[in-house]
């Protein structure tokens, strides 16, 4: 379904994604680890647009998406939900929502769409009125999330879903993730607790300092030793 | 010095409509620096360029006054628009210092044509909003101030609706409030900067077109203008929309009482007002209180 074939970033001249290659076929869940710095966040911009690919090429569904506008790659069905949520802090919740479905036409499916979401996550319509910065943390996790789903993604990227929540809502996060891929979207998760990433994840990828040096099944990854020492800390 | 009560509702009045069209100045920098975070020194333009173009269309052309109000505040949006794809797209990915000059260069080439199209004469605009006094009782109203307030209210309503009730004012605001996020959400962010210039445009458009029947029109009207609609913005707290409504109509009003004590230093007093408020409130009336 996506095809990142030896993907070069730079950020002024430091060149930080150094021939990222790897795929994600369709309905899987595809976890990359990797160390803070490592091009993550990087590789997800580079596939939703926001950044420049240098070298290389973005593949998806067959045609070439190198370097397209991030709208048409949204328009394509790819979905990214960036680090550290980014919701609209001074907007509602529910224009939150309403923005995630920009690229619908069809007002009866985006109707449709929002009261699946709501059904999804309660929390959001109790607080729909309320500014999204308001919310909680794990709240706008859920925000986030559920703006992604109001344009029906086929892909969804993930950038740290989990990062700074609290144990019982980073269970909550993976079990939505896990939801998600149930009703057929599939998933690329980046993320820093590898441990429930890899146990998620149908195959993983680990990134370090921009290259991939490591793949297999989310079962094969975390039992690598290197793995193991490195991002499980054991 | 002695007022009546009529006086000081005439004062009073003036200068609420001043203040109007000083909020319509201040929106538009506000929207325009909410984009993309730059202060437009050309906003003052856009204002020359509104009263111009009505001149034209309502003197010259002899349209309504309706049909020419519309076309010009529209025709200066287009303005706003031309100027964003041709001078601040390419300039985006530079320091944003850059764009600011920019600004200035637009505004002397505006007015440089506008020289050359209008000429140097200041140009009588017809008081269409009638020049006889209307009486209420014991009040005496000049009808053109009645009219500014009446028009800048329904600009300013527009606009409000556009920004809380439509998805492209939403998309707008989303976009001014975290860029990549909402290019994140499909919205072409290009199209939104585009948007955002032809409003703030506009709105000088609408306020130049207004205030002609009631001043004199020259080409280098906007100098003013502009100075006043961004002291307006900075005093209600640069870069919010409340701010540069209740900006706009403080100056106006203070100006309109001051004027009326020393009527000399009518445009210093703008300016001291403005640095009064702000060492008293850094961030401006309607302003976060950081800093
Ligand atoms: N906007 C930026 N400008 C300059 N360097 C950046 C920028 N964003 C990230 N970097 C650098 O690029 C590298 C990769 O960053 P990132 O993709 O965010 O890594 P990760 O998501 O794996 O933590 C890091 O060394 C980081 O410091
Ligand atoms: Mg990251």
């Amino acid at each position: 379904m996506l095809e990142v074939k030896g993907v070069e970033c730079f950020y002024g001249n430091i060149n930080v994604l150094k021939g990222v290659s790897f795929r994600v076929d369709k309905g899987e869940i595809v976890a990359l680890i990797g160390a803070n710095g490592a091009g993550k966040t990087t590789t997800l911009r580079a596939i939703s647009g926001l950044v420049r690919v240098a070298k290389g090429e973005v593949v998806y569904e067959g045609r070439s998406i190198t370097n397209h506008p991030p709208y048409a790659i949204v328009a394509r069905g790819i979905v990214h939900v960036p680090e550290g949520r980014q919701v609209f802090q001074e907007l509602s919740v529910e224009d939150n929502l309403i923005l995630g479905a920009y690229t619908v036409k069809d007002a009866a499916a985006k109707r449709e769409t929002l009261r699946q979401v709501y059904e999804r996550f309660p929390r959001l319509k109790e607080r729909r009125r309320q500014m999204a910065g308001t919310l909680s943390g794990g709240e706008q996790q859920m925000l986030a999330i559920g703006r992604a789903l109001m344009s029906r993604p086929r892909l969804l990227l993930l950038d740290e879903p989990s990062m700074g929540l609290a144990p019982i809502l980073v269970r909550e996060v993976f079990s939505i993730i896990e939801e998600i891929s149930k009703t057929g979207t599939t998933i690329l998760l980046v993320e820093q607790n590898a441990r429930m990433a890899l146990k998620l994840a149908d195959r993983a990828y680990v990134l370090r300092t921009g290259s991939i040096v490591l793949s297999g099944s989310g079962r094969e990854v975390a039992a690598n030793p290197e793995v193991r020492e490195a991002y499980l800390a054991e | 010095m002695q007022f009546s009560v009529s006086d000081l509702v005439q004062i009073i009045l003036s200068g609420v409509a001043m203040g109007s069209i000083y909020a319509l100045m201040a929106l538009g920098f506000t929207i325009i620096y909410n984009a993309l975070r730059l202060i437009n020194f050309a906003q003052g333009d856009m204002f020359m360029l509104g009263a111009t173009f009505g001149l034209t269309l309502f003197v010259m052309w002899r349209l309504p006054f309706s049909v020419a109000f519309l076309l010009a505040g529209l025709g200066v949006a287009v303005v706003g628009m031309i100027i964003e794809r041709t001078v601040f797209r390419p300039l985006r990915r530079y320091p944003v210092l850059n764009l600011i000059i920019a600004t200035i260069g637009i505004s002397i080439t505006l007015r440089a044509l506008a020289l050359i199209i209008w000429g140097s004469q200041a140009l009588l605009f017809p008081p269409v909003f009638g020049d006889k006094p209307i009486t209420v009782g014991k009040l005496v109203l000049m009808p053109h101030y009645l009219w500014i307030i009446g028009i800048a209210v329904v600009v300013i309503a527009l606009l409000q609706a556009f920004f809380t009730l439509t998805l492209p004012g939403k998309a707008m605001r989303a976009t001014a409030q975290n860029r990549d996020a909402a290019a994140l959400m499909g919205i072409n962010v290009f199209r939104m900067d585009s948007l955002a210039s032809a409003i703030s445009a506009g709105l000088g458009g609408f306020g130049g077109v207004l205030i002609a029947p009631v001043f004199f029109v020259t080409t280098e009207m906007g100098a003013l203008a502009g100075l006043k609609g961004f002291a307006a913005a900075v005093l209600g707290g640069f870069g919010t929309i409340p701010g540069a409504i209740v900006g706009g109509l403080v100056l106006g009003v203070s100006e309109s009482l001051a004027a009326s004590v020393v009527s000399a230093y009518r445009d210093a007093v703008a300016f001291v007002i403005l640095i009064a408020v702000l060492l008293w409130r850094p961030g401006g009336i309607m302003g976060r209180k950081t800093r």
